[in-house]
């Protein structure tokens, strides 16, 4: 129902009431006649008793006019929803893609730095005439090669970054479904939004619980869960989350 | 000994073959996925170094594949990954896989898994 309806509604109404109003008062002006009856008199009490029947038709144009206000919020309160929430996610998602490709070649860049290192090393061991400095030159290799593993971080927290952006990606397809509710609300058709889908992320091409935080105890505990699997046994193993 | 790495992180490929090398293995086959891996896993390969997580073909589909080539049915296969739940390494098992190493890793741990998965039986990879 639009407003001109509900306008067309209202005075309708009105003239109605108007007219029972008139009604009324023309039994109290006749009152001798009628009041022998008692149901009549009955009636006529009930109506006059009850309150602001004639303001009716106002009441129901002011609801109205706050119920149209209620849908303007929403309709606003979803487009702020799709402008702002889903662009600030999308915004997020292009970053993370952007940190993780930066520290991709500036970690190749860092390795090829390594490599010429370890080749200086190996030229400047060459060259020494002092056969005592070899030891030295061992240290500082492998030194060089410690660096070289500790990259690994590299690959570690972009795993972590894609379990971010998996994250960013479930949250906009929910504010897209929470987007769908209002535009039902506001009797607008929209396309259905499937719920995200829980995976298991064996098949991911990232782990979203990768972390730098191993020890060789943990290398321990999957070698000893590992023989175990191989043998056949299913007791829980301690450094193995189950 | 020619090896096979396997890893879609141009930085890990990079970290695993250099320690390859560190340890004595210089010949080394290159491959950003399972599928490509397939591919590039000829009757020369002697031994497999692959991560799990990787777009196209994750690596236990790889090594199903692999294990599927009566060729490399004894290939050992090195699974090296951050999956450290007891279901993955019950999976990995059940695939093929030949010993599992967790990431991050060092040159040390690598040598120690591939001396023990060389020394082993033949048929028990």
């Amino acid at each position: 129902m639009d407003a001109a309806q509900v306008k067309a509604l209202a005075t309708e109404l009105e003239t109605t009431l108007g007219l029972l109003a008139a009604l009324i008062s023309e039994l109290e002006g006749r009152r001798s006649e009628w009041s022998a009856s008692p149901r009549i008199q009955e009636l006529v009490h009930l109506l006059a008793g009850q309150p602001n029947l004639a303001e009716l038709p106002a009441v129901l144009l002011r609801a109205h006019a706050e119920i149209s206000a209620v849908m303007g919020g929403i309709r606003l309160t979803r487009e702020t929803i799709e402008a702002h929430a889903v662009e600030r996610i999308r915004d997020a998602k292009d970053k993370l893609s952007n940190v993780t490709s930066t520290t991709e070649n500036a970690t190749l860049e860092l390795m090829n730095g390594l490599d010429r290192s370890l080749e200086m090393i190996t030229q400047l061991e060459a060259q020494s005439t002092h056969a005592e400095s070899s030891p030295q030159f061992q240290v500082l290799r492998d030194q060089v090669s410690a660096l070289y593993n500790l990259l690994q971080f590299q690959d570690i927290t972009t795993q972590q970054l894609e379990g971010v952006g998996h994250a960013l990606l479930d949250l906009e397809v929910r504010v897209g479904a929470v987007s769908a509710l209002f535009d039902r609300a506001l009797g607008l058709r929209s396309a259905t939004v499937a719920p995200p889908v829980e995976e298991s992320s064996a098949h991911l091409a990232f782990n979203p619980d990768a972390t730098m935080q191993r020890s060789r105890a943990d290398q321990a505990a999957i070698d000893a869960a590992f023989q175990g699997a191989r043998h056949g046994q299913s007791g829980s193993v301690d450094g193995v989350r189950a | 000994m020619k090896c096979l790495v396997v890893d879609d992180s141009a930085t890990m490929r990079r970290i695993v073959v250099n320690a390859l090398k560190s340890i004595g293995y210089a010949d080394v086959v290159e491959a950003a996925d399972g599928s490509d891996a397939l591919q590039k896993c000829d009757a020369s390969i002697d031994l497999v170094i692959t991560d799990w997580n990787m777009p196209v073909m994750g690596g236990l589909d790889f090594v199903k594949g692999l294990r599927g080539n009566p060729q490399h049915a004894r290939t050992p296969i090195l699974m090296v990954t951050t999956r450290s739940v007891k279901e993955d390494i019950m999976q990995a098992v059940e695939a093929g896989v030949s010993s599992y190493i967790l990431k991050p890793f060092t040159p040390q741990v690598l040598k120690e898994k591939i001396d023990q998965i060389l020394s082993l039986p033949s048929g028990s990879t």
